[in-house]
């Protein structure tokens, strides 16, 4: 079975680039620290470390407070997203905080039509509330939340004239994928959505407005609203299967194989559509840790962005990492349609690449928004030569692995000071093919 | 051991620049400053622009030894006086007492520069002030020249001349960064990073500073050939700053009291810059304030400045001129109006600033095509459309700027809104006052631009499921207003409405005002029936003038405090405590100041500009 547990010392190794993966895959590109942590607690509890910690960094109480003050004070929507990438970048729940990442892009909702910081900052709120929980549970707080109310019109859903728009996109995008309903199914399902309306940024039912008739859904018929219609939802066979799918893109490979969607379906279904166990299985498999998807994600720009300023404990402020994200195709809060981003390869092509290229030069000197403290890493890892300071960038952003071409072009680096040598060899690495690869 | 020498000099550098930079920085306040009267409460008249500055000084004996084709000379004299002025003063105990300071003495980069600083003064054997006076000297000039023709450069070489007051302890100092950055070793010049010159040796602090000392003076410069052509020149009088007619003028016109100044040769700065210095402007709104102005910068040659003190403040004055000097230009600037009352003693509740510009409008519109670009125009077109079209066919340039007296007023105030609707961030209220030639026959027009713009606004609003503007028409005090507001106890609800813009718009006397608040605008009749006469001389050419009460506004700034803290937080990934400390330093040093006030004004041969800051009570 693919999903079997991966078993260190028999199906492979658990070193540093086997912990780097599960690290950089369940969050984002790890700090050293992080990953001698990893080695030393082992794969089992690593993975249950990261399904289960409840404890957020520290900082995350206040800067939870500058996020209300943000949204309630007409901080505007640039400001909310720059706030984000903070959390994102001192988490100490990374898989959480990707799990929110992923809820956002799956569930996508743009400011641009909501018009709400505030709004936008509550649905993020739910999202946070339920990223490891049941699908269930969190498709029902998403079809209440006030902010996708304004997004797929549902206040112009009224009995008598249904707006399908929700309805629609509940069972396109979020639930089941295309083929598994037809027409007639989202204009009932509509109706029963009919009068969940929000008021002044809060969910309001408007029983004048909700059609209460009777309403045929997936061959069922009955007094359904729509509660009953996310419940049918995600009872319906291919709501698991298109979970699975979309589980195993985020966090294995883009080219899916068959016999792990439906083991991830199955373990799905058998966990009751609870996020965390399914993600304790996938993160421990032996599927999860084939070597041919290592390195076989294009990260996204916020993985791209939010990685290199954690594996290098860089300075960096979220409205610096939020900039670099946006011009390199990914502005929180503002994704380009219902459908969220796209992705994978669409997140690179000649413009992005440069911005890539030009954001790791511009951070590596350190002189930027942004940056590398070379001298303070040289100090505290005690890196004595240029040599060694190349070395450990190799170490640090490729778990030590580099192909020759990259080796020789870390040659002029390895010439330089320490401090200087660090500098060149994170731009150079930033900017190479292989580090663009989750 | 090359990894410490390295740091050592990079040390010895920071320690001259931080050195440069202190003296500068502490030197223009006087200890004058702080026995004075305190700043005014209210808004006190801007200072009149000089047109010759008085009493000549002479050049600085350092210009002997500048290229005359410096871009930019900025000097210090008696700097070393200053500093111990200073250090005397009342001033000084005010900011040491201040809580600004006790929150610098919090921060780390400030220990850290104090620490550097008091290290290369005690390897000199001075203390940490007898060095920034050692510094400052008796005659400082930092002088910006043309980048050299050969080589790679595009930045500017920087050449700094000190004439000390005490030669042998600022020799001292100089020794002990020598000694730092590695150029002596056991008392003895390292071959590598010292060269005689004609006699003279010269010494490289780092890559890019360079050092040595002749006839009184020590001399700094960026690169070792300047440095070495500076030594071997050091005798010829030709070409030199000194002997520069402009320069001379200047340094001649400065007055006594000036104790940094500075000379800039616009032209050089023009033919270096091409056409970044010539492009028109891109805005058209801009272009129709300010383009007069920018273009009488433009086509001046030459540039000064000069800071002195006064009894409750400082003083910064300047002029940009040429022989060709704007006179084009000044065409697009209005003689005095005819404005009957000195808005100088508006006294109007919380004034916070007050702009006033003052144009030849027609003027200004006609030679737009010569101050602002294609862009610029295009926008300005639109706008002038546009509001040609809110005013019924009124066409903007024939019927209403020929309307428009030349004094255009910005206005800034404290507002005080309703209960429960205090805005995040807090902002001042703001007023637009255009004084009209015919106002009840053009009023009427701009009433009804108003109106349509109010109800396009509602009509947005409206398709957004927001809040609309009630309109209202009332009379306050004899004048008539037409006022948009909420209605009561709207719910702004999460879509944040804001509640700083409730327009206001009035026609009292010759004056349409358009206003961000109603109370506002009440008040600011009341306050103009109060104006005295102006004393204005008709014919002259008007100044352009702005005051800002930076008590006011510090107050303003206080109000918003945390979105201060919390943009410190995002965009410096400052924890909070650290943003708080930040923010409460910068209130607190604003607090600190009292008025700002600025004329800038045309003359004959140019611009004249003045600045003020006074000091709070």
């Amino acid at each position: 079975m693919l999903l079997d547990a991966y078993r260190p010392g028999t199906d492979g190794p658990w070193d540093r680039r086997t912990a780097s993966h599960l690290l950089r895959r369940a969050g984002f590109a790890p700090a050293p620290a992080d990953v001698d942590d990893a080695l030393k607690e082992g794969l089992a509890r690593t993975v249950d470390i990261l399904v289960s910690n409840a404890q957020d960094a520290p900082r995350h109480g206040e800067l939870d407070v500058l996020g209300e003050r943000i949204a309630a004070g007409g901080g505007g929507i640039e400001k909310l997203a720059g706030w984000w990438m903070q959390r994102l970048l001192h988490t100490h729940r990374p898989l959480h905080a990707r799990m929110t990442l992923f809820w956002h892009n799956h569930f996508a909702t743009g400011n641009q039509k909501v018009g709400s910081p505030a709004m936008m900052l509550r649905q993020l709120r739910t999202l946070e509330a339920h990223a490891l929980g049941r699908f269930d549970e969190l498709l029902l707080a998403v079809s209440r939340d006030p902010a996708m109310i304004v997004w797929l019109d549902g206040d112009s859903n009224r009995k008598g004239k249904p707006n399908e728009n929700y309805a629609r996109e509940l069972f396109e995008l979020f639930s089941l994928g295309p083929g598994n309903y037809s027409e007639a199914d989202i204009k009932e399902a509509a109706r029963a959505f009919s009068g969940w309306h929000q008021r002044a940024g809060e969910f309001c039912f408007n029983p004048v407005l909700h059609d209460d008739g009777s309403k045929t859904i997936f061959g069922k018929t009955g007094d359904f609203d729509g509660t009953d219609v996310v419940r049918m939802s995600v009872a319906h066979p291919a709501c698991a299967t298109f979970m699975a799918r979309k589980l195993l893109r985020e966090f294995v490979c883009e080219q899916l194989d068959a016999a792990l969607v439906d083991e991830l379906a199955d373990c799905l279904r058998a966990e009751g559509f609870h996020v965390a166990p399914v993600l304790r299985r996938l993160l421990s498999s032996r599927a999860f840790f084939d070597a041919r998807h290592f390195r076989a994600r294009i990260k996204s720009p916020v993985e791209f962005c939010v990685g290199l300023a954690r594996s290098l404990e860089m300075r960096a402020p979220g409205q610096a990492l939020h900039r670099a994200a946006s011009q390199m195709g990914q502005r929180l809060f503002e994704p380009p349609t219902v459908k969220g981003w796209e992705g994978h390869r669409r997140w690179i092509n000649s413009s992005t690449m440069l911005v890539r290229i030009n954001t790791a030069t511009v951070a590596s000197a350190g002189r930027g928004e942004f940056g590398l403290d070379a001298d303070a890493w040289v100090a505290r890892a005690a890196l004595e030569n240029g040599a060694a300071a190349t070395r450990f960038a190799i170490d640090a952003m490729l778990d030590g692995a580099v192909d020759d071409e990259l080796h020789a072009a870390l040659r002029e680096a390895e010439a330089q000071p320490p401090a200087a040598a660090l500098r060149t060899a994170v731009a150079v690495i930033a900017a190479s093919p292989d580090y663009q690869l989750a | 051991m090359r990894l410490s020498l390295n740091r050592m000099r990079h040390a010895a550098r920071s320690a001259a620049l931080l050195l440069a930079v202190a003296a500068l920085a502490l030197a223009p306040w006087p200890a004058t400053l702080a026995q004075s009267d305190a700043a005014s409460a209210k808004p006190t008249a801007a200072p009149a622009v000089q047109t010759t500055p008085p009493a000549a000084r002479s050049v600085a004996p350092a210009a002997q030894l500048i290229p005359d084709n410096a871009l930019l000379v900025v000097g210090l004299r008696d700097g070393y006086r200053a500093v111990d002025d200073f250090r005397g003063g009342d001033l000084f105990k005010r900011i040491l007492a201040s809580d600004a300071y006790k929150s610098l003495e919090k921060q780390s980069e400030y220990m850290k520069a104090k620490g550097g600083l008091m290290m290369f003064a005690g390897a000199a054997g001075l203390d940490p002030w007898a060095a920034v006076q050692q510094v400052a000297g008796r005659d400082l000039l930092l002088a910006l020249l043309p980048p050299p023709k050969e080589g790679n450069h595009d930045k500017p070489d920087v050449l700094i001349v000190l004439t000390p007051q005490d030669a042998a302890a600022t020799r001292s100092l100089l020794n002990s960064i020598l000694v730092m950055s590695g150029a002596i070793v056991d008392g003895e010049p390292v071959e590598a990073r010292s060269r005689l010159v004609d006699g003279v040796r010269g010494y490289s602090i780092s890559d890019d500073l360079y050092v040595a000392e002749f006839d009184e003076h020590m001399v700094f410069a960026n690169r070792a050939k300047l440095l070495e052509g500076v030594i071997r020149e050091r005798r010829s009088g030709e070409k030199k700053l000194a002997t520069n007619e402009h320069f001379t003028r200047a340094a001649r016109d400065l007055p006594r009291e000036a104790l940094l100044w500075a000379f800039a040769d616009v032209r050089q700065f023009k033919s270096m810059t091409g056409d970044a210095f010539n492009k028109k402007l891109d805005n058209g709104l801009a272009g129709l304030l300010f383009g007069g102005a920018v273009e009488a910068f433009r086509s001046a040659d030459y540039a000064s400045a000069w800071l002195r003190t006064e009894a409750d403040g400082v003083v910064l004055d300047g002029r940009a001129f040429g022989e060709g000097g704007g006179a084009e230009w000044l065409k697009t600037f209005a003689v005095n109006s005819e404005e009957s009352r000195d808005w100088s003693k508006l006294d109007l509740p919380g004034l916070m600033s007050q702009v006033a510009l003052a144009r030849d409008w027609v003027g200004i519109w006609e030679a737009r095509e010569s101050i602002i670009d294609a862009d610029g125009l295009r926008g300005l077109t639109e706008f002038a459309n546009t509001l040609t079209t809110l005013m019924g066919g009124m066409d903007f340039h024939s019927q209403f700027l020929t309307e428009l007296k030349p004094t255009l007023r910005f206005l800034a105030a404290r507002q005080k809104l309703a209960e429960g609707a205090a805005p995040t961030p807090e902002l001042p209220g703001f007023a637009l006052v255009m004084h009209l030639k015919n106002a009840q026959q053009v009023a009427p027009r701009l009433e009804n631009a108003a109106l349509m713009t109010m109800s396009i606004i509602n009509v947005d609003m409206g398709q957004k499921m927001q809040p609309q503007f009630q309109l209202t028409p009332r009379d306050y005090h004899g004048a008539r207003m037409l006022v948009g507001k909420y209605p009561e106890k709207t719910d702004p609800g999460p879509r944040g409405i804001r509640y700083n813009f409730e327009p206001a718009i009035s026609v009292f006397g010759d004056r349409f005002v358009i206003c961000t608040s109603e109370k506002m605008l009440e008040n600011l009749i009341d306050a103009v029936e109060k104006l005295p006469a102006a004393a204005g001389k008709a014919g002259e050419l008007a100044s352009d003038t702005l005051h800002v009460d930076l008590g006011e506004l510090s107050r303003l700034l206080d109000a918003n405090r945390e979105v201060f803290i919390a943009n410190q937080m995002l965009e410096q990934d400052f924890s909070r405590e650290r943003a708080t400390a930040r923010v409460g330093m910068l209130l607190e040093a604003a607090r600190m100041l009292g008025q700002l006030s600025m004329r800038v004004g045309p003359v004959s041969d140019g611009l004249n500009f003045s600045l003020r800051i006074g000091l709070a009570r």
